[in-house]
């Protein structure tokens, strides 16, 4: 077989970006690439830093530094920390070469090393790593850097990074979280046994400043009714195009979706996630204020609905400014839910009786379903979707697309848009020590505040007043909260450990 | 669609003509020769692993895919070989174990090089050299393809082309084409062509082989976005 190549005519994305780095460097000559591959040839630090490689200098093949940054500063060339069309660099080459046009995913380019990044102060925690806040050194745009774990003595690098790093670059979607870049810091440390130590694998994102959590959790952020709308709508819109690609998201929650100052909401984390197939899967994931009753009853075959309930969840924490169901033990959070959304009854939840959850468990008292009576105070609309959303059985609850077309979305106030949400100070869930610190100022500086729609009784007064006292109430139930936090944490981490485990069982199968 | 399916990363002319083995003076028919042997030690392990052959097939594309950027000098054919089976076992959700991979790696090789066959030590320095290399393999393909390890294969693909040719029922044409496909794994081709191409080529061949024809008006390629050039 022959293996010319016929040039195919170029693609759109010359034209399509709107970065002026694009035309000014997209149009490589292979003059220009040659001399840019030495400019940067210098200061390759790549070699010094792999027991293994072979010059990569020379090498028009391959040259991951130039060609990498290249495109990574094409990327992101726009100054703010958010390009609106990142995404959309990214699939079209801000991880592939554009050298050749006609290809636009070619992507025989390596990654980074972790020196092309700076690496600040911590952002949080996600299910199986840490993530920080970092700057790309070439370009100073800001990016979250999430670490992988890697446990040496196993199998190699986790099965779940994998999955997350190939369900990550299979999706382009406004609010869902893109991967712009790998970076790989190998380490020359060994350990006792003289072997040495694992590098370190960074998934690196763009920067978002808040994170839903954080975001409830800052007294001085309180959500207008058509904020909250807008945010729903984004969420759903993501989690309806991961459903529609066929992902489980597995771990919705509020400090997973990440917010930024343009009013976008972006769904992270996908360490839990994956594709979704047609057998038994480990009932071991979601958040346990967020994990649906058909999981904590034991269901193994389970299906898009799950995210839906912590959707509805993650709703009504909007609507309520903090958690709703926060259960302290599984059976705990299982009570919770039949106190709020009504015992289950062959009617409410068909077949629950054969789940295995239920061998050992008795439900004393019979509960009745209060969400509507509840939530009703937020609006009639608000209450109805959440009713919807809060749905037992899951077969009836509400899919993403359904729930997109519910007059809520279409009833006054219409859902902001993006642009017009007010910014905030930068809130994560993770460092709320500092947000406290800096909450005074904030309040009385914030400008955009003027923004939101004024409460019934905005009167700036009686706004501080409430607002002292709110804050002292919230430090308290912050400090119950931490408590119980790290015990969610610990418990998580076992699980992950045994949901590998047990993933692997059930592929063996 | 074709932004929500990443596309197979393609080789550039550059990158095809001047292999990193290559400018490591290896000579061509050499590196060719151990591509071959790479991709069939993969192809006989994955069978020995029982795995399916969609892992074997994302390993092998995954092997040649690594020699475009990283020298055989460098890196040994068991090694990646090694990292690439292993990778795509986890990439195609159906992972298999360092002990198990190494072993039949093992055997394989001393089965290859004609020698009598003994067991690893459980231990021995040998196994944990060769875990050591896995790993180091693995991380290697990682870095050096930018974690692209998702790979586009033809085979679903050219089922559905057969279907739609209404050559399902044919006694010999599928068999035929689905082992072109899994023979071409050893070929640059999957780095050269996507996966339509591929698809359209290995029916045209096991077509001409059977003597079947197909219709020409409309040529039944356009249907399938490929060119008549690209599948000669």
């Amino acid at each position: 077989m022959s293996t010319d190549k016929k040039t195919k005519s170029p693609r759109s994305f010359h034209s399509g970006s709107t970065s002026s780095f694009t035309d000014d460097r997209g149009g490589d000559s292979g003059k220009a690439r040659a001399g840019e591959s030495a400019a940067f040839g210098g200061d390759n630090v790549l070699d010094t830093l792999m027991p293994l490689t072979v010059g990569d200098n020379s090498s028009p093949a391959y040259a991951p530094t130039s060609d990498g940054d290249k495109l990574r500063t094409r990327a992101g060339g726009d100054t703010s920390p958010y390009v609106p069309n990142s995404a959309e660099a990214y699939h079209h080459g801000g991880l592939a070469s554009d050298k050749f046009a006609d290809y636009p995913d070619h992507t025989f380019t390596g990654c980074s090393p972790i020196e092309d990044y700076r690496i600040l102060e911590k952002l949080g925690e996600g299910t199986f790593g840490e993530v920080h806040r970092g700057t790309h050194e070439r370009s100073g745009n800001q990016v979250a850097l999430k670490r992988i774990l890697m446990h040496h003595e196993k199998e190699g690098v986790p099965i779940t990074a994998i999955r997350e790093i190939k369900i990550l670059r299979q999706l382009d979607h406004e609010n869902v979280v893109s991967l712009t870049d790998m970076a790989i810091k190998f380490s020359n440390a060994t350990d006792e046994t003289g072997e040495t130590q694992p590098p370190s694998i960074y998934m690196v994102f763009p920067y978002m400043d808040h994170d839903l959590a954080g975001l409830l959790e800052n007294p001085s952020v309180k959500f207008s009714e058509a904020q909250i709308k807008c945010y729903l709508k984004q969420l759903l819109d993501g989690t309806n195009y991961l459903h529609q690609q066929k992902i489980l998201h597995r771990d919705m929650k509020a400090a997973n979706l990440l917010i930024n100052n343009r009013g976008i909401l972006k769904i992270a984390d996908f360490g839990l996630s994956r594709p979704m197939v047609d057998k038994t899967l480990t009932g071991c994931v979601v958040t346990r204020w967020y994990r649906p009753p058909e999981l904590l009853l034991g269901e193994k075959r389970y299906t898009t609905a799950i995210d839906m309930w912590a959707v509805g969840c993650v709703f009504a924490e909007m609507l309520k400014g903090g958690p709703i169901l926060m259960g302290r033990s599984d059976m705990d959070q299982l009570d919770l839910i039949f106190d709020l959304c009504g015992g289950p009854t062959e009617e409410s939840m068909p077949g629950w009786k054969d789940l295995p959850g239920c061998k050992d468990v008795q439900f004393g008292k019979a509960h009745i379903r209060r969400v509507k009576d509840e939530y009703e105070r937020y609006g009639k609309q608000a209450a109805d979707l959440l009713d919807k959303l809060l749905v037992l059985d899951p077969k009836k609850r509400l899919t993403a697309f359904n729930a997109l077309e519910h007059s809520y979305f279409w009833t006054y106030p219409k859902p902001a848009s993006p642009r017009e949400l007010p910014k905030y100070e930068s809130s994560h869930e993770y460092d709320r020590r500092k947000l406290k610190m800096s909450q005074a100022e904030h309040h009385h500086n914030n400008h955009h505040y003027d923004n939101v729609p004024p409460s019934p009784n905005a009167n700036v007064d009686i706004e501080n007043s409430r607002y002292r006292n709110r804050e002292h109430r919230t430090k308290k139930r912050e400090r119950s909260r931490e408590r119980d936090r790290v015990d969610d944490l610990k418990l998580l981490d076992i699980e992950t450990a045994n949901f590998t485990l047990m993933d692997e069982l059930s592929n063996r199968e | 669609m074709s932004k929500l399916s990443l596309q197979n990363a393609m080789l550039s002319y550059e990158q095809l003509a001047l292999t990193p083995s290559r400018k490591d003076a290896i000579p061509e028919e050499l590196e060719d020769e151990l591509r071959r042997l790479g991709c069939h030690f993969i192809q006989s392990a994955g069978i020995l692993l029982k795995l399916p052959q969609v892992a074997m097939a994302t390993a092998q594309v995954l092997f040649q895919r690594f020699y475009y950027v990283a020298s055989m000098m460098a890196f040994s054919i068991r090694d990646i070989g090694m990292g690439a089976l292993f990778l795509a076992a986890k990439v195609q959700e159906s992972p298999r174990k360092i002990r198990d991979l190494i072993n039949v790696y093992h055997w394989l090789i001393s089965k290859y090089q004609n020698t009598v066959y003994e067991p690893m030590e459980y231990f021995g320095t040998e196994f944990y050299a060769m875990k050591n290399a896995l790993v180091i393999a693995e991380m290697q393909i990682l870095k050096r393809l930018g974690f692209n390890v998702h790979v586009q294969l033809p085979y679903g693909l050219m089922v559905n082309y057969l279907k739609v040719l209404e050559l399902t029922e044919h006694e010999k044409i599928p068999q035929l084409a689905w082992g072109y496909l899994n023979d071409s794994l050893r070929t640059n081709i999957y780095v050269c062509y996507q996966p339509p191409t591929i698809a359209c080529a290995v029916i045209y061949l096991a077509a001409r082989i059977c003597g079947v024809k197909l219709p020409t008006q409309p040529p039944w390629w356009e249907l399938f976005e490929a060119e008549l050039e690209d599948i000669l």
